[in-house]
């Protein structure tokens, strides 16, 4: 368990998982999408619920629920779609590219095994197309890394984001 | 809760009783009505009746949604903006010419196929005041065939697909929708602004912020009778298809920005758009009360939407415009 690592395992632990997730943030931002596809488990679960503005007393309301309405509720199959239509089908929402920077901080690791951990990381998602256009999606993503071998496979993202109404016309980035 | 003032902090020291409480309370919707479980509200107490400004085009819309069994909301309302017109947005779910440009990445990636979003048999239904269905249609004779094959079990005998059409095999779905209805396959506009897609499972709002910003909302609805596995096919659908992450909206909301942003330009915003396509090559058919345009892509319904529009726009109050908007178009069109 994590929790019963001394502190000097525990930082080297933390030391590979942010360079893991760094090194995986800089495939997407380099557009190296086929490679990014190689990270992911096979029973990946990727999901982006919605979110709405609520009173305090009813906040535990604010996000769906798995099942319900999402912006992504994608296994692999559907992710590999998503890759082939932006690297191989010249969309309209990704031709000319989006310029992408990801922004990852705030790395805790909150439970699990050496062998597998949820991770939770904040991220800013910062995209710029064509001459002028700017959108930028700040959130916090709960993963599950899976060692395989002597690497990590991504075996979930949930992403929560902050926005409930979403200011950008589209969402064709990777979170 | 009726919308009255019911007190006021300091009424006395403050105000020294010289408040008129009664006319200060919330403005009424002065005509609230219901079809069918839909609430419609207006604050213009001179607004034309529910009944009236629906017609049969209107009721038809909803009739769609609603004789598919008892429906139910699933939680969650998809929220985004986009920086265009909103009458883009609205023209666009009439027009099935531009999917196979607009889309065509969504069929190379293998998400959907050239042939259904390039249905050649096009049923348009145009109604007063504005609202319209465009889109696929069948023939008689394959309603017929469909009706044949559907005389089997009920979905709550777990033999229907979430996106089959066999609800509308019952006669009381026949008679609801009536001989035309009963053949669209294609999307309702309720005017001004209610999508009605993905097949009577989803609505979208398109609701103006101004004239160059639109908020989308898209509401999901399910048979309380489906199986799990059906209520997760249309989810998925839903989540697949629309909304700001849905493979085929991504790049619609892209293309939408541009035509508002170029119609803006000095000279573009002085040339007319062409919106000719089948003009004056189609007639009305008519089968009972109902009456269709059954052709191929077309035109009819955008330009019915921005004819009905402008005459909204130029009547001078209700009784203008119910005296002079256009009736629902006969003959050649």
């Amino acid at each position: 368990m994590l929790a019963s690592l001394d502190t000097d395992a525990r930082m080297r632990l933390q030391f590979e998982v942010e360079q893991w997730l760094y090194a995986e943030a800089a495939l997407l931002d380099e557009r190296r999408y086929d490679e990014w596809l190689g990270l992911l488990a096979d029973d990946i679960h990727y999901w982006m619920p919605l979110r709405r503005t609520t009173t305090a007393r009813e906040t535990a309301n604010e996000f769906t629920q798995p099942g319900d309405m999402a912006f992504f509720d994608d296994d692999l199959a559907m992710l590999k779609m998503r890759v082939q239509k932006t690297t191989k089908a010249n969309p309209w929402a990704e031709d000319p590219p989006s310029r992408t920077r990801h922004f990852v901080s705030n790395v805790r690791l909150l439970e699990g095994t050496q062998a597998e951990m949820s991770v939770a990381s904040n991220i800013h998602l910062y995209r710029t197309r064509l001459e002028s256009e700017e959108d930028s999606w700040i959130g916090r993503r709960e993963d599950v890394l899976r060692r395989v071998g002597d690497e990590f496979r991504l075996a979930q993202r949930h992403i929560f984001l902050e926005q409930t109404l979403i200011l950008s016309q589209n969402l064709s980035s990777i979170f | 809760m009726d919308g009255r003032l019911l007190a006021v902090p300091g009424l006395d020291k403050y105000y020294e009783n010289d408040l008129d409480i009664d006319n200060l309370g919330l403005a009424r919707a002065a005509q609230v009505d219901i079809y069918r479980g839909f609430v419609f509200a207006t604050l213009d107490p001179e607004a034309i009746p529910l009944v009236d400004f629906l017609g049969w085009v209107g009721r038809l819309s909803i009739d769609l949604v609603a004789e598919r069994g008892e429906m139910e909301v699933v939680d969650g309302i998809q929220k985004n903006r986009i920086q265009c017109n909103w009458k883009l947005a609205v023209d666009n779910l009439f027009d099935w010419y531009h999917p196979k440009v607009s889309h065509l990445s969504a069929i190379r990636a293998g998400a959907i196929t050239e042939e259904s979003l390039f249905p050649m048999d096009q049923m348009v239904i145009l109604g007063e005041y504005g609202h319209g269905i465009g889109g696929p249609g069948v023939s008689v004779d394959r309603q017929a065939q469909m009706d044949a094959k559907y005389q089997g079990p009920r979905r709550d005998e777990g033999n229907r697909g979430a996106f089959s059409n066999a609800w509308r095999a019952s006669d009381k779905a026949k008679e609801q929708l009536g001989p035309i209805g009963i053949r669209s396959r294609g999307h309702p506009n309720l005017f001004p602004n209610v999508w009605v897609a993905l097949g009577g499972n989803q609505l979208c709002l398109r609701i103006p912020k101004g004239p160059l910003e639109t908020e989308l909302w898209w509401f999901t609805l399910v048979e309380k009778s489906m199986s799990a596995e059906e209520r997760r096919e249309v989810v998925q659908a839903a989540i697949h298809f629309f909304g700001p992450a849905g493979l085929l909206e991504q790049d619609d909301g892209e293309n939408w920005i541009h035509s508002t942003r170029t119609s803006r330009g000095t000279v573009t915003g002085e040339r007319a758009s062409n919106f000719s396509m089948r003009q004056g090559h189609d007639t009305v058919y008519q089968d009972g009360e109902q009456k269709s345009i059954e052709t191929v892509v077309n035109e009819h319904g955008q330009l019915w939407t921005y004819r009905c529009w402008e005459e909204w726009m130029r009547a001078k109050d209700w009784d203008d415009l119910a005296r002079n908007h256009s009736p629902e178009p006969t003959g050649k069109i």
